[in-house]
């Protein structure tokens, strides 16, 4: 009789890459963020200034601070 | 408004160059302006779409040494696509990368600023690895893709460069995606390419496939875009076409 192809065992178990690759990127299931958008707006040098330091002290540059600004602002005011 | 985009692995040969070049010809095309700029030194995408002598590359301008539009070259079989080029034998681009760009890693990001009142699309060809050159690179794009080929050491590397480009974007203070993935070389009669593209899609990424087509290689080697290449009648292959256009028609919004 002539042989016949074992097809199930090869066919079903996950090779090396497949399996570094399912690990992979299961791993890397993070949460999908939202986009964001930009936006742009108009300040006075100084207090531009006043507002970076304080960033800065809390480590933070200044798109982080504005966007921590206007997050604490809205926990704040939204009750 | 302007889009900046990188394809970056830091492991070499995974296609990034070919990408660089064949979306970028895929876009002028389109009919948008469209700006490839050679950011690794050893001048591959110059070569491909350029033969001939030129006076002022990259590094020129990075350095003052010369205004941006001298530096920058119309490529007359594909209209709508400039070059800013980088010099593979003479140019100045891995001294400057070794030597001053340390102090400057901003550079890249102002000279894209300049650029997006002139192009409508750049895209960005890195070399391999993920130094001083690259990163600079990297943070001046609005987005990275990265290109892999369907093997392990592919994966390695990406999970290397997530981890890597986290490091990046929090010390360089980036806002840079990176949520998009290229399988490049993809043989769809390999199961372990289909076993890593499944996969693939399981994870947060956005996943496309470039199937492996020759054409890629000898259009490259007669200076002519992959899309305008044909030899005995035949070209690109109609499945590999299609894969181009369709992440075409998503990267750029
Ligand atoms: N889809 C494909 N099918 C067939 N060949 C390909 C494909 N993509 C790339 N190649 C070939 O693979 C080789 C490496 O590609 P390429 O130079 O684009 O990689 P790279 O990532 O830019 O390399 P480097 O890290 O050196 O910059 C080239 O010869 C190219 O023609
Ligand atoms: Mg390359």
């Amino acid at each position: 009789m002539a042989l016949k192809k074992n097809s199930t065992v090869a066919e079903n178990e996950d090779s090396i890459s497949a399996l570094k690759a399912k690990q992979l990127f299961k791993h890397d299931s993070r949460p999908k963020k939202e986009n964001k958008v930009l936006t742009t707006f108009s300040i006075e040098p100084s207090f531009k200034r006043e507002l970076e330091e304080m960033f800065s002290g809390m480590g933070l540059g200044w798109a982080a601070g504005i966007r921590f600004a206007l997050k604490e602002f809205s926990k704040k005011y939204s009750e | 408004m302007s889009k900046t985009i990188s394809f970056h692995l830091q492991k070499g040969g995974v296609g990034k160059t070919t990408i660089s070049g064949t979306l970028s010809c895929q876009s002028a095309m389109n009919g948008f302006t469209t700006l490839l700029v050679d950011v690794d030194p050893q001048g591959n995408a110059s070569s491909w779409f350029y033969d001939g002598e030129l006076q002022y590359e990259l590094s020129d301008v990075l350095q003052g040494k010369c205004f941006i539009t001298e530096a920058i070259v119309e490529i007359p079989t594909i209209p709508n696509l400039f070059l800013l080029p980088t010099f593979g034998i003479g140019g100045g681009l891995k001294q400057y990368a070794e030597t001053k760009i340390a102090d400057e890693p901003y550079v890249l990001q102002d000279l894209v600023r300049e650029l997006s009142g002139s192009f409508e699309r750049i895209i960005l060809d890195l070399s391999p690895g993920l130094g001083k050159l690259e990163r600079s690179a990297l943070i001046a794009s609005d987005e990275i893709i990265t290109p892999m080929t369907p093997e392990v050491f592919s994966l390695d590397g990406l999970e290397i460069f997530i981890d890597e480009l986290e490091k990046i974007k929090k010390n360089l203070r980036s806002p840079v995606r990176h949520e998009k993935i290229i399988i490049n070389s993809f043989d769809e009669r390999i199961r372990q390419h289909k076993d890593i593209y499944e996969a693939a899609m399981m994870g947060s990424f956005e996943v496309f496939k470039i199937p492996v087509d020759p054409v890629f290689r000898k259009s490259q080697e007669r200076n002519v875009a992959p899309q305008l290449f044909k030899q005995r009648g035949k070209g690109l292959k109609p499945i590999t076409l299609e894969a181009i256009k369709k992440i075409d028609a998503k990267i750029w919004r």
